[in-house]
């Protein structure tokens, strides 16, 4: 396992309020593999891949459990030692490339910054590696290009920038937080076969944070699915379509508009969003769900298997009495 | 004289920046023309920069005209000063993306709703009509002295969806409305506009860059790039059977919910950074992937296609079948 995540949970101390972001998350990650995050805001999704980096401020945040990467717990380790790691081993891209670039500095200056920071090479060094990755991402002239300052760059190239930025270092794990949310759907296509190429190439793994299903179907090896802070199901992609365990996972999937077919009446999650403020009791999705039964608001919630390499937390569905 | 049509727009064009000086203005909106019949659903897709925005607010007057006409009920809005306008404002309505900016938060949800109401009904008669308004969107009427900002993004929408019908306009301009919203609340979303739309058989122009959305929504479609209708026909014709090379691409490049489909080997459409000097032909040329010399020659024109009635495509291929 390149990384393997163990009982992460994140809260944020507010003035008499506690809000849990992050309940208990289990998950790892091995090399060259795809795992996507799924969930709609306020899910976790983004607070978990921040407690990873160690970005939250702390306080007011709060982190709990392990995240051990090459024998070093990211959440526990020191400053110096996750200093070493984010930003060379672990890179981040973020979903507004127009906000993740700092607009006065000329994008040579941000692109060797990690090099500069993490290898000991000179400054002409970086400059040349840092060109021949923004050409690798699909930037012609990159030598003329690399002395653009941000607001020259359309959309679709701040975020090869960007991505070219997360891989100077050639990390071992790239973060991508809705990468591609604020593009088009053809530079989203082009972007997606960009990261897919460079995946293969420096065989690196992606978490890859979405509310887009439609992305995880296509692109992602491995799916987890998150509501309320914590992972409602998990699984291998085609098995989570083709065999759907959980009710929010079917009512997420149905409330997407098909492209391919004509139909009359969306399907509605009924019942009120989830509120991270109150303290929770049994599922989740209880009170919103078509199936609950009475059980579903004390049962503890744990992962089971229920398939090879699929796992659920509805209990109904891991009792059998349920199918989806 | 208007032979059903509520909305006709004739070749409307809009340049930004000056067209007289050196630099040449920026063409936001380039001849467009398209009709809209009474309770009709028009979808409007295309991508970030193309002129589906500009086009909007054009017609209904947020923005000048270069040239062209837009004839609501038969009467040119163009050619309107601001006195005879302001009675015909109130027929079109507007529905904007941002929930957040497009609510002023210092009214309250009564204020917001009954502002179209202002000098027509009595306070009573206003409090009693938002009331049904509010219940229409969905909301509670208990809820009408709250402000927006107590309000969830979704719940925010609905509310700028019971000010655009306050009024029964004739027409409304939807703009990305539920571009900004989680998936499961723009389901939401989309049932209420498409349920308003049917029992009180609105008008809508609906803009969108989604085409999963624009597909559950409208009868007719009309795709724009770089402010060119490329093609338009009904909903059914224009998913099934694309023409233009440009809808063939989008369509593509849509990422479905089918595992064994693979997003990034998708290939049909060259990179967006190629060069984008004006060419007298074919806006979409330099990213065709079946263009030809001749494509440079001149603008297609949107002629009709073979098979489907009202099914239009710009493109050089579809004039020789």
């Amino acid at each position: 396992m390149l990384l393997d995540l163990k009982n992460i949970s994140a809260s944020f101390h507010l003035r008499g309020s506690v809000v849990h972001a992050v309940r208990n998350v289990s998950l790892s990650i091995s090399q060259g593999e795809t795992v996507g995050i799924v969930g709609e805001s306020g899910s976790g999704k983004t607070v978990l891949s921040l407690s990873l980096m160690r970005l939250l401020p702390i306080p007011p945040a709060v982190i709990k459990g392990n995240a051990l990467f090459d024998s070093i717990d990211l959440i526990n380790c020191t400053d110096r030692e996750i200093r070493s790691i984010r930003g060379n081993r672990i890179s981040m891209i973020f979903q507004d490339p127009l906000s993740s670039f700092n607009p006065y500095l000329r994008l040579s200056d941000q692109l060797t910054e990690p090099l500069l920071c993490h290898k000991s090479i000179s400054r002409k060094e970086a400059l040349e590696i840092a060109a021949s990755m923004l050409a690798e991402t699909g930037i012609a002239q990159p030598q003329q290009k690399i002395r653009c300052y941000p607001h020259q760059f359309s959309g679709g190239m701040l975020q090869r920038a960007m991505i070219a930025m997360a891989l100077v270092t050639r990390p071992s794990i790239l973060i991508a937080d809705e990468p591609t949310t604020a593009l088009d759907v053809t530079t989203q296509a082009q972007i997606l076969s960009l990261m897919k190429t460079l995946q293969q190439q420096y065989s690196m793994s992606i978490i890859f944070i979405t509310h887009n299903l439609g992305i995880v179907a296509g692109f992602c090896d491995k799916v987890h699915v998150m509501y309320a802070g914590m992972i409602l199901e998990s699984a291998k992609t085609a098995s989570l379509f083709k065999n759907t365990s959980h009710p929010y996972t079917r009512a997420l999937i149905r409330s997407v508009p098909s492209l391919h077919a004509a139909v009359d009446q969306l399907y509605v999650i009924g019942g009120p969003p989830y509120d991270p403020t109150q303290p929770l009791k049994g599922c989740p999705f209880a009170p919103r769900c078509e199936f609950r039964v009475a059980e579903c608001s004390e049962e503890k919630m744990e992962l089971a298997e229920v398939a090879p390499d699929h796992f659920t937390c509805c209990s109904r569905i891991k009792k059998g009495e349920i199918s989806l | 004289m208007n032979n059903g049509n509520l909305l006709e727009v004739k070749d409307l064009t809009v340049i930004f920046g000056d067209s007289n000086r050196r630099e040449k203005g920026n063409k936001a909106v380039n001849n467009v023309s398209f009709t809209l019949k009474k309770g009709e659903t028009l979808g409007l897709v295309g991508e970030s920069g193309c002129g589906k925005t500009t086009l909007g607010r054009t017609i209904i007057r947020l923005q000048k005209e270069s040239s062209g006409s837009v004839l609501l009920n038969g009467r040119d809005l163009c050619r309107l000063n601001p006195f005879q306008l302001r009675p015909l404002r109130r027929q079109m309505q507007m529905i904007f993306q941002n929930p957040y900016s497009s609510l002023n938060p210092r009214m309250t949800v009564l204020e917001i709703i009954a502002e179209p109401f202002t000098g027509r009904y009595s306070r009573e008669e206003k409090i009693e009509k938002v009331s049904k308004l509010i219940v229409q969107s969905g909301l509670d009427p208990q809820m009408m002295r709250k402000f927006p900002h107590e309000f969830s993004g979704g719940q925010r929408q609905r509310i700028a969806i019971a000010r655009s019908i306050a009024a029964d306009p004739m027409l409304i301009i939807a703009d990305e409305p539920v571009s900004s919203l989680d998936v499961s609340v723009q389901a939401q979303i989309l049932n209420l506009l498409k349920g308003l739309r049917d029992k009180l058989s609105l008008t809508m122009l609906f803009i969108s860059h989604d085409l999963s959305v624009v597909r559950y929504i409208s009868q007719r479609v009309a795709v724009m790039y770089r402010g060119n209708i490329v093609e338009i026909g009904k909903t059914e014709d224009l998913f099934n059977n694309p023409c233009h090379p440009y809808t063939k691409a989008l369509l593509d490049a849509v990422p479905v919910i089918d595992p064994e489909r693979k997003i990034y080997q998708f290939k049909s459409v060259q990179s967006t950074d190629s060069d984008f000097s004006e060419n007298s032909g074919c806006p979409f040329f330099n990213r065709c992937s079946k263009r030809k010399d001749e494509c440079r020659l001149e603008v297609p024109k949107l002629s009709p296609s073979a098979d489907e009635e009202g099914h239009c495509c710009a493109c050089i291929d579809n004039y020789e079948k």
